[in-house]
């Protein structure tokens, strides 16, 4: 048998047969590399070598800075700023769900983790408010897919450490798409509003808007610090990571005093398993990622794709729907890490900046967390709205095609993803700075 | 068996102890580092060798309690009420993980082994304690592993038996 058919086909095999993805992906290259009587130190030797990476270190502080955030009354805090700002646009409570998706995000980077924290206020809220249930966990699931778009985000990290691009140009580079799906999201959120007589929440005064944005200031400082330090160069993406921790334990733990002190343990050790699974799996997609490059699968899919049409753009088209349909059974991590050779060869044999091809890889993955099999956010939210996970789809339908929208604009129009890192970090672009 | 689940409840304890640990020192050193390099416009040697350690020692004993946990990510192909099929699959999905669990301890041992002839210069320590916590965290895979294979075989028998009673 082909050794790339047979790693592809016992990896696919292993993860329909519940072994976790991390195993999978060892055990499928372990096959293979016994197939091909090679050693087994190399599973070990590639593992080490996949997460012996310094920008890697800003994963672990951007989950514990998603833990820190949530276990505080700091998510309660960021939903007042949404619903004094948007709350009075009919369908409020949906434009409110979409706004603090979009803030959390730029906050911490986790989508899983939002739909659980907002999902727990907002989707009992909405139905009760008598938006349909369907609806509402379909928007809250598919908004806090925005988490790993806007950064900080988590697979971005990844792609730039792995894909050898700037960190901060793909940060920067997420931020005009990621509003722009957010803004659609609420869209269409006003539209359903009209059609079926959601309401509006009462416009908030001045003096109440002025208050709750004094009371929560201090918290959205965060995005202030993690991108104004990685884009004026005076912090790595880990460093700002730290910071962004610093201030968050700072405000948690002794400004509000919303947790005590003594749950930190508990809180570090938790984190501590939150970011070695997937970083197990990182290490694991060494030896997988290895044997894809070894077997010559890049220049095999670059061949089959070139063979159908050396168009740019068919290329590009092709491509993404091929993430669409890995996010499907994918997480976006592992998806990253175990086809990166390939979306880099395509990318390259299409004209594609790496920035651009970074931030519409990430884009696409995403909206495989609310496609079934995988999709966590989608599954944590029917679970928490109790709504069969066969309407959350139907209603999550029109929000997927909002999102590759998105990514289609983005693909045609370049400088709406790389326009701000061409601004702020000009010398990734090979321009002169200023 | 109650002795490993005793055991294993003791390392459980121990391993979320040492995690919470290990990463408020991870925490604590890369502050240092970006309180040094910002402010005091000074650099320690080997600060972000210590930070790369203690992260690679917690990915892999974190990845040994994700085990114990169930954390580790997966695929569920199987509707969830089809309770004996989930189970069968959770006991096949551990099972198949045992051949990895011998490569990250027997394999994992032998690079750590061959470590030793390296340094890491900055720490001057031998670069065995790199590579040491994947052999540790496969080991504590193991142990966690079969307590809960058996435990997931016992509870497809007790379906299949409670389905037959309720038949008759």
């Amino acid at each position: 048998m082909n050794p790339l058919v047979l790693l592809l086909v016992s990896f696919f095999a292993l993860i329909a047969l519940r072994v976790n993805i991390g195993f999978s992906l060892m055990l499928a290259s372990v096959i293979v590399l016994i197939h091909e009587d090679l050693p087994l130190t190399s599973v070990i030797n590639q593992m080490y070598a996949n997460i012996d990476s310094f920008p890697l270190l800003a994963v672990p502080f951007f989950m514990f800075l998603g833990r820190i955030l949530n276990s505080g009354g700091i998510t309660e805090r960021l939903l007042k700023v949404a619903d004094v700002t948007v709350g009075h646009v009919r369908g409020g409570l949906g434009h409110v769900n979409v706004l603090v998706s979009m803030v959390f995000a730029s906050l911490s980077g986790s989508a899983a983790a939002d739909t659980a924290s907002v999902g727990s206020i907002l989707i009992p809220a909405m139905k009760k408010a008598g938006y349909d249930p369907a609806f509402a966990v379909a928007l809250t699931a598919a908004s806090s897919t925005l988490g790993v778009i806007i950064p900080p985000s988590i697979i971005l990290i990844i792609y730039g450490a792995f894909g050898d691009v700037s960190i901060g140009a793909l940060f920067l580079g997420g931020i005009v798409p990621g509003v722009l799906i957010g803004l659609f999201m609420m869209g269409y959120t006003y539209v359903l509003a009209i059609k079926h007589g959601y309401p509006a929440n009462p416009r908030a005064t001045l003096k109440e808007v002025g208050l709750t944005l004094l009371r929560a200031a201090p918290p959205l400082l965060i995005p202030f610090i993690v991108m104004g330090g990685v884009v004026a160069g005076l912090f790595t993406p880990t460093e700002a990571a730290i910071s962004a921790v610093t201030w968050a334990l700072f405000l948690v733990f002794v400004v509000y005093r919303d947790v005590p002190i003594r749950q930190l343990p508990e809180m570090l050790a938790r984190s501590a398993v939150d970011f070695s699974v997937p970083l197990f799996t990182v290490a694991a997609a060494g030896i997988f990622g290895w044997l894809i490059s070894y077997l010559g699968a890049a220049d095999i899919v670059v061949g089959f794709i070139l063979s159908v049409s050396q168009a740019p753009i068919a290329i590009m088209l092709m491509l993404i729907v091929f993430l669409l349909l890995i996010g499907t059974v994918l997480n976006p991590i592992s998806a990253v890490l175990i086809f990166l050779p390939i979306i880099q060869a395509l990318g390259d044999t299409a004209g594609m900046n790496p920035v651009h091809l970074g931030v519409l890889t990430t884009i696409t993955l995403s909206v495989g967390l609310v496609t079934p099999p995988y999709g966590i956010c989608l599954l944590i939210a029917s679970q928490i709205g109790e709504v069969k996970i066969t309407r959350s789809i139907i209603a999550i339908l029109p929000i997927i095609a909002l999102v590759v929208s998105v990514v289609i604009l983005s693909l045609w129009l370049p400088d709406l993803v790389i326009g701000l890192p061409k601004i702020f970090m000009p010398r990734v672009f090979g321009l002169p700075a200023g | 068996m109650p002795v490993l689940r005793s055991l294993n409840r003791q390392i459980e304890k121990a391993l979320k102890t040492l995690l919470a640990a290990m990463f408020a020192a991870m925490v604590g050193v890369v502050f240092l580092q970006v309180v040094s390099r910002n402010i005091l416009e000074m650099t320690f040697i080997g600060i972000l060798d210590i930070a790369q350690l203690l992260f690679s020692w917690c990915i892999f004993l974190g990845a040994a309690l994700a085990v114990r946990w169930d954390a580790h990510y997966n695929l569920d192909l199987v509707p969830e009420h089809w309770h004996k099929a989930n189970t069968a699959l959770k006991a096949f999905g551990h099972a198949a993980s045992l051949v990895v669990v011998y490569v990250l301890a027997v394999h994992g041992y032998y690079f750590a082994v061959s470590g030793s002839t390296q340094e890491v210069v900055s720490l001057q320590i031998s670069g065995t304690w790199l590579f040491i916590p994947i052999p540790i965290g496969g080991t504590l895979m193991l142990l966690f592993l079969i307590e809960m294979i058996p435990d997931e075989i016992a509870a497809i028998r007790r379906e299949s038996a409670d389905r037959k009673a309720a038949g008759r």
